[in-house]
């Protein structure tokens, strides 16, 4: 009886005060549904909003700013519509695999969510094969997306599927392939090894270690992008061809659950980002208490992953739609051949630098800042020319 | 795929055009939107941003109307009814009723440039929406009225006067393709201004 009881202590965190596994594993519950309904969920929701105040100010627009204080319940406002609406099935479809599949997809978004490190110790699991897992389960949405469209019983449905598979398959592939540089350099799979193998400065970010560590974050976040099916490769949900693509049949919601998943999608690939290329939760060591340092690393890990989501926004705001064959062109002729190139590239880099490069990080650092000030400049130029009243106030 | 010359012009015409225009859409955000949030949050009323010939719903000044049924004759779809009856002793003309209907009017303007006076005329005003159609017949006359008769000199009546010079502003401009501005205010006191609204009224014609 004792043995069998101290067989379900967990020991393993705990070393000296085992507790009962179902403590544990209920620990771990409550602590996925906290990190699920206080970060997943809401941000899903809240994104919408400021995407589309993002998107309004882009097109020289306003945006919704009517329900509650500039608009910020919106989410809210449109959540409730959702699930005020009927629930149709269609006659045609195949009921089960219909109800299926919006919950694939977003088993698809909150999965990863067990190996996001948002601080050196608010990680629900730290697997030693995290960015494999993470990879893994995102690619589930495939299977949702590629359900809801044969389900469904429709024809833009099926194409939207379709595509959707498509695309995520061929882009899963550079992607991959571009997360490998920083496995070649850190030796390690682990969300929280990664991280810990750069610093709080951007020198030693992997994105400023070596030119090949550079094109490869550039291909992971444009991949990451049509992964998402986000503009411009929106093609699984083209609205001028396809109505709504594969959530064409969804309503109420179902139809709220798919583009749930899609906004929260948005943070997941970030914080792949995040993690593999931009430091991750790294910050300085300011103070001695553990509580005081994860809460800034928390802030720390947060702001990169909104400034990555909002450039996604910004992106979405100024490119158009790509033709399926651009797509694919872009995916095969380019980003893999590149991918590969940068795997090569690191791998040569490694051997020549075991630890890194310091000049070449600061001269990718100083390119970087060049590119940024001439970027800004740009920015200006074009704020000029248009001969508008600058007006810097986020909202109106 | 082409030459390898092609695969890299393609790469830089990619990076080169995507960095102009991220930079043209991020110009944008800091730029002031556009829209008008008509109808609550307007710094002015639209109303009074419309240009002075601006053809809204329908007004009438009875203190200068003469009663002359000119509008009513020229209106192509009878949206107006005007109701007078003559007083041959004192040689006077009492309007009784003066409706325009709203839900027919189609704004053409054609009452307003027969009128004399200018009495009818277009407001910049344009929320009509209402919950019934009768509600959108404008009934001008609560109880009957002596029509305006011109006077020989000035109008003697300072808000009269007023009325007429707009509304003399408004006939004339009809008159005067082109002069499509609003009058600048005249600087001379209302009551001298008479002399710049000559009021010569057409006879009313009898019935």
């Amino acid at each position: 009886m004792q043995a069998w009881l101290n067989r379900l202590m967990v020991r393993g965190a705990f070393g000296a005060h085992p507790i009962p596994v179902l403590v544990y594993a209920g620990g771990i519950a409550i602590a996925c549904a906290l990190v699920l309904f206080a970060i997943a969920l809401p941000f899903a929701s809240i994104v919408t909003w400021v995407e589309r105040r993002v998107w309004a100010r882009i097109q020289s627009r306003v945006g919704p700013n009517r329900v509650g204080p500039n608009g910020f319940l919106q989410w809210l406002a449109d959540g409730l519509k959702h699930v005020c609406k009927e629930d149709i099935i269609p006659a045609e479809a195949d009921p089960r695999l219909f109800k299926l599949a919006p919950y694939l997809v977003v088993l698809a978004f909150i999965l990863p969510w067990a190996v996001m490190p948002f601080s050196s110790s608010l990680i629900l699991a730290d697997l030693n094969v995290g960015i494999l897992y993470m990879t893994a389960v995102t690619a589930l949405t495939v299977v949702g997306v590629l359900m809801a469209g044969w389900a469904s019983n429709n024809k833009w449905s099926l194409i939207g599927g379709v595509r959707s598979a498509a695309q995520v398959v061929s882009y899963e592939i550079p992607a991959g392939l571009s997360i490998f540089p920083v496995v070649l350099m850190t030796g390690t799979l682990s969300m929280q090894g990664i991280t810990r193998a750069q610093g709080w400065s951007p020198d030693r970010w992997f994105l400023f270690a070596s030119p090949f560590c550079f094109a490869a974050a550039i291909i992971l976040f444009v991949s990451s992008l049509a992964e998402n099916n986000r503009t411009p490769f929106d093609l699984p949900e083209a609205e001028s061809e396809l109505v709504a693509g594969f959530a064409t049949e969804y309503s109420s919601m179902r139809y709220l659950f798919f583009f749930m998943a899609e906004w929260g999608n948005m943070f997941v690939s970030a914080a792949i980002i995040v993690t593999l290329y931009l430091g991750g939760w790294r910050f300085p060591r300011v103070s001695p208490s553990p509580i005081a340092m994860n809460l800034l690393e928390f802030a720390t890990f947060n702001i990169k992953v909104l400034i990555i989501v909002f450039v996604s926004m910004w992106i979405r705001g100024t490119l158009p739609r790509v033709r399926i064959d651009q797509m694919m062109s872009l995916c095969w002729k380019y980003f893999v051949p590149i991918a590969f190139v940068n795997l090569i590239g690191t791998a040569v880099w490694v051997a020549i630098w075991p630890d890194g490069n310091p000049f070449a990080a600061w001269s990718m650092l100083a390119i970087g800042v060049a590119g940024a000030a001439f970027f800004v400049r740009r920015v200006v130029h074009f704020a000029r020319r248009s001969r508008m009243e600058l007006y810097f106030h986020p909202t109106i | 795929m082409g030459t390898p010359a092609t695969y890299f012009r393609h790469l830089r015409e990619a990076v080169v055009s995507i960095f102009d225009g991220m930079a043209v859409s991020a110009s944008h955000l800091i730029r002031r939107p556009y829209t008008i949030q008509y109808p609550d949050r307007m710094p002015v009323r639209v109303q009074d941003t419309l240009p002075f010939r601006y053809r809204g719903i329908l007004d009438v000044d009875l203190e200068i109307c003469t009663g002359c049924l000119a509008c009513d004759r020229a209106c192509p779809i009878d949206c107006i009814a005007i109701a007078i009856e003559k007083n041959a002793a004192t040689r006077e003309i009492v309007i009784s009723q003066f409706d325009i209907d709203l839900a027919k009017c189609m704004y053409c303007g054609l009452c307003s440039e027969p009128c004399p006076t200018g009495a009818i005329h277009h407001t910049t005003e344009f929320e009509g929406a209402d919950f019934s159609l009768e509600s959108l017949i404008r009934r001008f006359i609560a109880d009957p009225v002596v029509a305006y008769k011109a006077k020989k000199a000035a109008e003697p009546d300072v808000a009269v006067a007023d009325l007429l010079t707009r509304g003399m502003t408004y006939v004339d401009e009809w008159a005067q393709p082109g002069s499509d501005k609003p009058s600048a205010p005249p600087a001379v006191p209302a009551a001298t201004k008479a002399a710049v609204a000559p009021v010569v009224p057409v006879p009313v014609p009898g019935k």
